[in-house]
């Protein structure tokens, strides 16, 4: 397997966020979709199964820590990464974010760059596993 | 010993009023010793008396015996002169009055003593007479003399024949030396009786009197007010001392008892005194805008006031004396807290949640033990009790969760123009831009993501200020036709690139009023800028007023989005962001609405919406004229 052309999913309510992210993934080669609210989101996740998942956290409605709680609970067997983009997170939830590998806190103001190298590492990662496969 | 006793118990049931009565057995006693006395005299000498009578008789009767034998043989030879020797010799005989011998016949041969006593006797009846088988005894009783004589006879038989008789008179004993004797003796004993029975009465008299006296006094007075006493006490002898002690005794008791009645009159002042304190000191208590709740010593409920009273929804009467862990049962968080080391002296403050009934409250309870006294520290480290202070701090949690959202919503806030400017900026220095186009929408948007956290400042501020207190309208007379044109002109352009179509619908009379120029041009561009923001291409947006007596109107009509009925409220609050305009990607602070509604309030107007969803929205900014 070569170029893996990964799915994004970037969820945020602010569209200069989702712009920019999606423009930076795009011209990397990555495919990327957009959600403006954590409930559009999780239609996406179900029906796309994206393979990142870019979020913001607070949001109208559900944040994003509560989506990206629900998406391991619906799909516990479905291998993503999750991205929380957000510029003020509390303690308890950064704890649980970066319990696990998969998941990864990137604060606002975020660089673009880091975006894309953090991704780039994951797909390296499967990439590696699949190659190890 | 029985009999002593029972003479002891009589005796001590003597008493003293008894005395008169004493005073009569004493005579009466006195009497009857007199009497006895008397009566034995009288027989004594009536023993006597007879005694001497007997004897009289007895020595009578020998002596005429005698003198009869004698006289026998001088008889039967008629020898007169022998006769007359042996009555010569009778004269020395004790009490003799005469003794004489008369013949057969009677006649008187010879005679001694009294003669002329004998004749009248002769001559007299007697008094009594009796006989015995020698002699004859007579009893006379001489009325010159008043004297009794004895009279004795006896005849004298010589040679078988009765030769004569022999007579002899004796005087009856006289009384007077017997009684003489007897009263001398039995007159003395009396006497000195008399004397000691007189001295005896007077002693007891002397003693008693006084004693009875005083009994009198005393038990008169003992049912008196100390004020009324007034006793008229013996002053001599032992009852004197008594009553003297008696009178210093009720005299220093007096003195006692002024005292005591002036201590108790002091006592009754401060008392009052104590009391006016101690309900003022409850009434501040009672005023306290926190919750007090006193614990004694015991652990027992002592003082609760009002705020308690209110917060805890309880009744001081259910609570009062009883163990907190009893009477509050539905605030066991109370209860713990006063509970948990108890016996520490510390201060502890905790904050509790409950609801009562007037909602939710949160509640700053402080543990403050009393000081131990030196007596209560003596049994260890127990405090003397202590107390629960209790505050609402509801308010206070509110406002500061609101200042927490507030900072939060505002890094939040700032930090997202400021991410985009850098995003974009990082994006334009890597070349992601690759087009012109796109390279113009990211200088644009970077503009306006600038423009956009100027604004947002601006906001903030102004709402700092409103919330500080700090921002002071400063009023004047404005043209308010000229400022709403103002306005229009302002956001024309925008809404012209937007295909939004602008009306103004302005009357012609609208007055000059008396409002901060800049400030309600802050609210114009706000409505304005909402209107055109939420409105879809092709729609329109009138602004109109219209004016009354007091106060002028503006409508900002639009045909956009509209706003749904449950966020209606919401919008007016800061930082909040419809869901509406997170879906159609419309960017926005949140701040303006709130501003603007503050602004109006501080004119003394306000800022209502009516709004349907799908359809637009109309906000009415009033504002009053003066």
């Amino acid at each position: 397997m070569e170029f893996e052309q990964l799915l994004v999913l970037t969820v945020d309510d602010d569209p200069c966020v989702s712009r920019v992210v999606q423009l930076k993934l795009e011209n990397a080669g990555y495919r990327v979709v957009k959600a403006v609210t954590a409930e559009e989101a999780m239609g996406k996740i179900q029906q796309l199964k994206p393979d990142i998942i870019i979020t913001d956290v607070k949001m109208p409605g559900m944040s994003g820590i509560e989506l990206c709680r629900q998406c391991e609970q619906v799909l516990p067997t479905h291998e993503c990464m999750m991205i929380v983009l957000t510029s003020q997170l509390d303690e308890q939830s950064k704890q649980w974010v970066e319990s696990r590998p998969n998941r990864r806190y990137i604060p606002k103001p975020f660089s673009p760059r880091r975006i894309l190298e953090t991704v780039n590492e994951y797909r390296a990662r499967r990439g590696l596993a699949c190659a190890a496969f | 010993m029985n009999l002593v006793n029972k003479l002891k118990v009589l005796l001590s049931g003597v008493r003293i009023e008894n005395s008169k009565t004493l005073s009569i057995i004493q005579v009466l006693v006195a009497v009857l010793f007199l009497t006895g006395v008397a009566l034995m005299c009288y027989v004594f000498v009536r023993n006597e008396w007879t005694a001497a009578v007997g004897h009289v008789i007895a020595g009578g009767e020998s002596l005429t015996d005698v003198a009869a034998g004698v006289c026998e043989e001088p008889l039967a030879r008629n020898d007169t002169l022998a006769l007359h020797s042996v009555v010569a010799r009778l004269k020395y005989e004790d009490r003799l009055a005469f003794a004489q011998v008369s013949d057969a016949h009677g006649a008187v041969l010879a005679r001694s003593g009294n003669a002329a006593l004998a004749e009248r006797l002769a001559a007299m009846s007697p008094v009594d007479s009796w006989e015995t088988p020698q002699t004859v005894h007579r009893t006379y009783h001489d009325p010159g003399t008043g004297t009794l004589y004895y009279t004795f006879e006896r005849p004298v038989i010589a040679n078988d024949e009765h030769a004569g008789t022999v007579q002899v008179a004796l005087r009856h004993p006289r009384l007077m030396p017997f009684i003489a004797s007897g009263m001398r003796r039995a007159g003395m004993g009396l006497f000195g009786v008399a004397l000691l029975l007189m001295l005896g009465n007077y002693f007891l008299h002397a003693c008693i009197g006084p004693l009875g006296r005083l009994k009198r006094q005393v038990l008169a007075a003992q049912d008196k007010e100390w004020e009324k006493l007034e006793l008229d006490l013996p002053s001599s002898g032992e009852a004197g001392e008594i009553a003297a002690g008696i009178d210093k005794i009720i005299s220093n008791l007096g003195t006692r008892y002024r005292t005591l009645a002036d201590c108790n009159r002091e006592l009754q002042v401060s008392n009052r005194v104590i009391l006016f304190e101690k309900r003022r000191t409850e009434s501040i208590i009672d005023g306290l805008s926190d919750g007090v709740l006193v614990t004694d010593a015991y652990g027992r409920i002592s003082l609760v006031n009002r705020e308690a009273e209110t917060l805890l929804q309880i009744d001081r009467k259910d609570v009062l004396g009883g163990v907190p862990g009893e009477v509050l049962p539905a605030r066991r968080e109370i209860v713990q807290f006063i509970g948990a080391d108890a016996q520490a002296a510390r201060r502890r403050t905790a904050e509790f949640d409950f609801s009562n009934g007037e909602g939710k409250k949160v509640v700053r309870a402080v543990w403050a033990p009393f000081a131990a006294t030196a007596a209560v520290a003596a049994q260890g480290d127990k405090p003397a009790g202590g107390m629960v202070l209790l505050r609402d701090v509801t308010q206070q949690k509110m406002e500061e969760q609101t200042r927490r959202d507030f900072i939060s919503n505002v890094v939040h806030e700032l930090r997202a123009p400021l991410s985009s400017i850098k995003s974009y900026v990082e994006m334009l220095i890597d070349n992601e831009a690759d087009t012109p186009e796109l390279r113009t929408e990211f200088f644009n948007t970077i503009n306006e993501e600038a423009d956009r956290l100027a604004r947002l400042i601006d906001n903030m501020l102004n709402i700092s200020k409103i919330e500080i207190g700090g921002l002071v309208l400063s009023k004047s007379s404005v043209k308010t036709r000229k400022l709403l044109e103002d306005a229009i002109s302002s956001v024309a352009g925008t809404a012209k690139g937007k295909n939004i179509k602008l009306t103004a619908n302005l009357p012609d009379d609208l007055p000059e009023a008396e409002l901060d120029k800049e400030m309600v041009r802050v609210v114009l561009m706000n409505l304005l800028g909402n209107a055109i923001k939420y409105t879809e291409p092709g729609g329109s947006v009138i602004l109109a007023g219209e004016v009354d007596a007091s106060e002028v109107k503006v409508h900002v009509i639009d045909t956009g989005w509209g706003i749904p009925p449950d966020e209606q409220e919401k919008v007016f609050q800061k930082f909040y962001r419809g869901k509406q305009t997170a879906k159609q990607k419309v960017t926005g602070n949140g701040l303006g609405l709130a501003l603007a509604k503050e602004i109006a309030c501080l004119h003394g107007g306000d800022l209502r919406l009516q709004s349907e969803e799908g359809k637009g929205s109309k906000f009415t900014l009033s504002l009053p004229l003066r």
